[in-house]
């Protein structure tokens, strides 16, 4: 299973990279909205992955299979918008979300390293302040 | 070789099209469906917080790695694809951060973004995989709200930085 996570995240990362989603200056186009490519490689995953999520959850009602899938549950809290935001704040300067800040390391860019330093730093802050926070 | 081989390989050395990146991504919701696992890479950096840092008596740092191993190959294969795309796959490099972020303030900048980006995952229980891609490929609300705050917080800090003149 291990490995297999290896190899997932390996053609993740190699598809991060050749989509230019760790690419700062692609990511700051995007949000200048110069270049739809990024918008049109979301779309286009997001259609996918709806569109496969209905095709899995068929064939459960079907009962062509005996496993049960697992589906991604998202709960709506005040940190959805608030947090999201502040993520989106901090996508924008690094040009990084938490996967490509890797695949920017691994692509040799050293100053993710500070990016990914930051954002185990923001993780332990607010793993401190959690109980303060609303949620 | 052939002009047909020369075109593959000419295309497999360039960055790749939307239509063929957005698609094959996309496929990894159901298969991480069938796994039966989260695709979430943010939890990474939680798991990373419990590995590196004193967990004391924070609750939100206690719990059992055990179980998340898996997520934490999944995050280090990242590394490696970056790696192999940028110095095996690649003719002309891409550009992984502009020569700004090399200066001393672009570095400042890149430290508070991370933790930014750190602090605003974990609130938000999730970043562009796991609500973006994940999330809203099963239609949750709060992945819709999620994915429209990561984009309002960017062009906010678009608007912040041409006040500011360009200083990140």
């Amino acid at each position: 299973m291990n490995l297999l996570q290896l190899l997932l995240g390996t053609l993740f990362g190699l598809l991060l990279f050749k989509g230019e989603l760790a690419s700062q200056p692609k990511i700051r186009a995007m949000f200048h909205f110069e270049e739809p490519d990024l918008f049109l490689v979301i779309a286009s995953a997001v259609v996918v992955g709806v569109l496969s999520l209905q095709i899995l959850k068929m064939i459960e009602r079907k009962g062509l299979v005996q496993k049960r899938f697992s589906y991604p549950q998202k709960e709506m809290t005040k940190g959805v918008m608030i947090g999201g935001f502040l993520f989106g704040v901090g996508w924008y300067i690094t040009g990084a979300c938490p996967g490509p800040m890797g695949v920017q390391i691994g692509a040799g860019a050293w100053p993710a390293l500070i990016t990914l330093s930051g954002a185990v730093a923001g993780t332990y802050i607010y793993a401190r302040l959690r109980h303060r926070l609303p949620h | 070789m052939q002009p047909r081989q020369e075109e593959i390989l000419d295309a497999i050395l360039h960055p790749w099209p939307w239509y063929v990146v957005g698609p094959i991504i996309g496929l990894f919701v159901p298969t991480m469906a069938i796994l039966g696992k989260k695709l979430g890479i943010s939890s990474n950096l939680k798991h990373l917080c419990h590995l590196a840092l004193p967990v004391g008596k924070i609750p939100y740092l206690q719990y059992s790695l055990k179980e998340m191993h898996w997520s934490l190959w999944f995050f280090a294969g990242l590394f490696l694809g970056g790696a192999i795309g940028q110095f095996a796959l690649s003719d002309v490099p891409i550009t992984m951060l502009a020569g700004s972020s090399y200066s001393a303030m672009g570095l400042m900048g890149l430290l508070l973004g991370g933790v930014a980006i750190g602090f605003g995952t974990r609130y938000a229980e999730g970043c562009t995989s796991g609500h973006t891609l994940s999330g809203l490929s099963n239609l949750q609300v709060a992945s819709l709200v999620a994915s429209v705050s990561f984009f309002a917080g960017g062009l906010a800090m678009r608007l912040l930085n041409y006040l500011l003149g360009g200083v990140v």
